[in-house]
């Protein structure tokens, strides 16, 4: 009988100690999994978010007395805003060159060697469309595969080049 | 006895160190729980933010056109309003099944001014909202 209650404490300390275990596993994973889905949500918004809203201050930036348009190098799409400054006219350039979104400023007419561009970050695709004489629609897939999408109004008149 | 004893101690002390770490998984999950929410609350955000910035380009872009910011926009114009329906990963979807998020449009003229009110509203309410606003005057520069 007194084996008996020895068991019985042994085996009720045992489900005890595994029950503990078993839950401080499952918080364990539960907080890694919360985690994990936080940062690869933080990493998609930056990868295509900030390179997004990097255009979209160009065109704030250009937007006075500027010209935008579309253009392409290497045969691929490119956006292309003019500026004239100190008399001169100079050509900003906003493209992607090997998986990098790159910016180059020229004088205008200048030829344009897509490798003299500055990298601004690490894309996947940019795709740049007029939807309507002034509506540029500008898509961006980030490093982590998501896609961002904005439209913008360049409050400049645009180039129908 | 002194066994005894020993062994009910033993299982009092196990059982209250279970109980305080009991204490602490319900507080953890409630903090897990709250993170999560944050998470989604700042998809929601970001996600809203660039498309009510879409809308409010392409508002001023048309003047506030009504059809034309329905066709560029992709969504549908219900009594002078335009209504464009995303799904969680805020891309635009025909079917109110699939549906997740809506976006309205409300566009009015008051004297020379294009006023625009823009909302992004989820399952538990508005996200986001913005007015815009656009001097008529300046049509073509």
């Amino acid at each position: 009988m007194k084996r008996l209650g020895d068991l019985m404490g042994i085996v009720l300390t045992m489900t005890l100690v595994s029950l503990f275990i078993i839950s401080a596993i499952l918080i364990l994973l539960l907080g890694a999994q919360i985690y994990n889905s936080s940062v690869l949500g933080l990493e998609n918004n930056f990868f295509s978010i900030t390179p997004t809203l990097y255009i979209a201050e160009k065109f704030r930036q250009y937007e006075a007395g500027a010209l935008t348009e579309l253009g392409s190098i290497n045969g691929t799409a490119a956006l292309v805003f003019h500026q004239e400054y100190d008399g001169e006219d100079y050509e900003t350039w906003i493209y992607t060159l090997e998986n990098n979104l790159c910016e180059l400023t020229v004088k205008s007419g200048s030829k344009i060697n897509a490798r003299a561009g500055q990298p601004i970050m690490e894309i996947n695709e940019f795709t740049v469309n007029r939807l309507d004489n002034n509506l540029f629609e500008i898509i961006i897939s980030g490093k982590g595969g998501q896609n961002s999408k904005l439209l913008l109004n360049a409050r400049s008149e645009a180039s129908n080049a | 006895m002194r066994k005894s004893n020993h062994s009910s101690l033993y299982m009092i002390e196990l059982i209250i160190a279970i109980l305080f770490f009991m204490l602490s998984c319900a507080a953890s999950i409630s903090f897990f729980a709250h993170a999560k929410q944050n998470t989604i609350h700042s998809k929601e955000l970001s996600g809203s933010v660039l498309c009510m910035t879409s809308a409010a380009e392409t508002v001023k872009a048309v003047n506030g056109n009504a059809d034309k910011v329905s066709r560029i926009l992709l969504g549908k114009k219900i009594n002078d309003r335009v209504y464009v329906y995303y799904d969680n990963d805020f891309k635009v979807v025909d079917e109110l099944k699939k549906m997740n998020y809506i976006l309205s449009i409300e566009t009015n003229i008051e004297d020379d001014m294009l006023v625009s009110n823009i909302s992004m509203t989820g399952k538990k309410g508005v996200i986001n909202k913005i007015e815009v606003k656009k001097y008529l005057d300046t049509i073509g520069g």
